[in-house]
């Protein structure tokens, strides 16, 4: 029968086992994390590239008010981010990205609205979860996206009554038009509350 | 017997090829096969982890005991592959991106543990060396081949690190190669066709 005390000693060296693990592993975060947020950056700079075009505007920058994010979430579960478009000091609009439905995973997308609530655009960000040359036809084929513009807020935007869905697409475009519709209540969510 | 260093390097690429004799690991073997690129990154990770472990195990192995060695193994084993997965995702971020949750799944990957246990442990440096490079070449050979027949055969070309290396002109072939069921029919008749060579090499 063995003793406590071995018992101890199997702990112990397990511990000084990982503790010896601990530290590789940090010296590597340490070596790429910073490269990493830096190609984050860079990303998002280019995703949005489309959508800064669309109001004119060269930068986006991130709302992180938690109030207003928390009421977003309560009511547009599936919005993910809200940015500010300012244009020489102005907040002329927001863009806010959402994902939402799709095939095997989120359509993301980027709306585009003004502060009086019209449409200026709608961006397909993401379709990696859609089938390819079916479900991801809704980022490659500009008529989805093309019949947002001109539409505002207060607009129904209901699939197949107000949005026609690309047809054999139908789940991906389901996804994409419950994120418009998420994201266009979570802009007069956070402009009624401003 | 002993075997000798040679053998020890040879018997992981054919005889005991882990996909095709030992047949383990096969779950994330048949998920990345789906292109020749996703299986040169995941080769490249997988053989990292398989060498660097086999060495480091075959180090410390006497001073492990020899009830917690499993926990001990799968903690060495799981440092590799974060370094991996964290060097991936900064330097490599295509390929970081296409094989998404198959790179940390290295760690629970049979062939890796697999090695640790049945040879490293019972090993000396030299000869886990040569265990691991040569299991390693035999994961890389299979993936390979599946990845190629899949790419070739279910997209009509081979397409990787942003050039068309292979355009079958006027193809438009039927996806199933490219699906799970492809995988399937893919590992049967590649390794069919390896027992078959074999055994008319007996």
């Amino acid at each position: 029968m063995k003793n406590f005390l071995y018992y101890l000693k199997l702990g112990a060296v397990l511990m000084i086992f990982c503790v010896a693990a601990a530290a590789p592993l940090a010296y590597t975060y340490s070596l790429t994390e910073p490269v990493v947020r830096a190609r984050e950056e860079a990303e998002r700079k280019e995703k949005y590239k489309d959508v800064l075009a669309m109001f004119e505007a060269s930068d986006a920058v991130p709302n992180e008010d938690p109030e207003a994010l928390k009421a977003v979430k309560d009511v547009a579960k599936s919005v993910t981010a809200v940015y500010r478009i300012v244009v020489g000091g102005n907040e002329i609009g927001m863009a806010i990205e959402a994902g939402a439905g799709g095939y095997g995973g989120p359509v993301r997308m980027a709306v585009a609205i003004k502060n009086d609530g019209s449409i200026v655009g709608v961006k397909i960000l993401d379709v990696s979860g859609e089938t390819k040359g079916i479900g991801s036809r809704i980022m490659d084929d500009p008529a989805f996206a093309a019949q947002f513009p001109g539409k505002t807020v207060n607009d129904p935007l209901q699939l197949k009554t107000d949005i026609d869905a690309l047809s054999g697409a139908s789940i991906s475009s389901r996804g994409a038009a419950t994120g418009v519709n998420d994201a266009a209540k979570a802009f007069k969510v956070i402009s009624g509350g401003n | 017997m002993k075997r000798t260093v040679w053998q020890d390097f040879k018997i992981g690429i054919i005889e005991e090829n882990p996909l095709f004799g030992l047949m383990i690991g096969l779950c994330s073997a048949l998920a990345v096969s789906t292109s020749v690129e996703n299986a040169i990154f995941m080769s490249a990770a997988a053989s990292f982890v398989i060498i660097c472990s086999n060495i480091l195990i075959s180090m410390v192995r006497k001073l492990i005991y020899d009830e917690i060695r499993i926990p001990i193994f799968i903690v060495i084993i799981a440092a590799f592959v974060t370094i991996v997965d964290l060097s991936m995702k900064a330097y490599f971020p295509a390929g970081y991106a296409a094989l998404g949750v198959w790179i940390p799944l290295i760690v629970v990957n049979c062939i890796v543990l697999g090695r640790a246990e049945a040879f490293a442990y019972n090993n000396g440096v030299v000869r886990s060396i040569a265990d691991g490079i040569g299991m390693s070449l035999g994961y890389t050979g299979v993936l390979l081949a599946m990845a190629l027949v899949r790419e070739l055969g279910g997209t009509g070309q081979i397409v990787a690190f942003g050039t068309t290396w292979i355009a079958l002109k006027g193809l438009n072939p039927p996806q199933v190669l490219q699906s799970f069921p492809g995988a399937f029919f893919t590992f049967g008749l590649l390794m069919g066709l390896l027992r078959k060579i074999q055994g008319r090499a007996q």
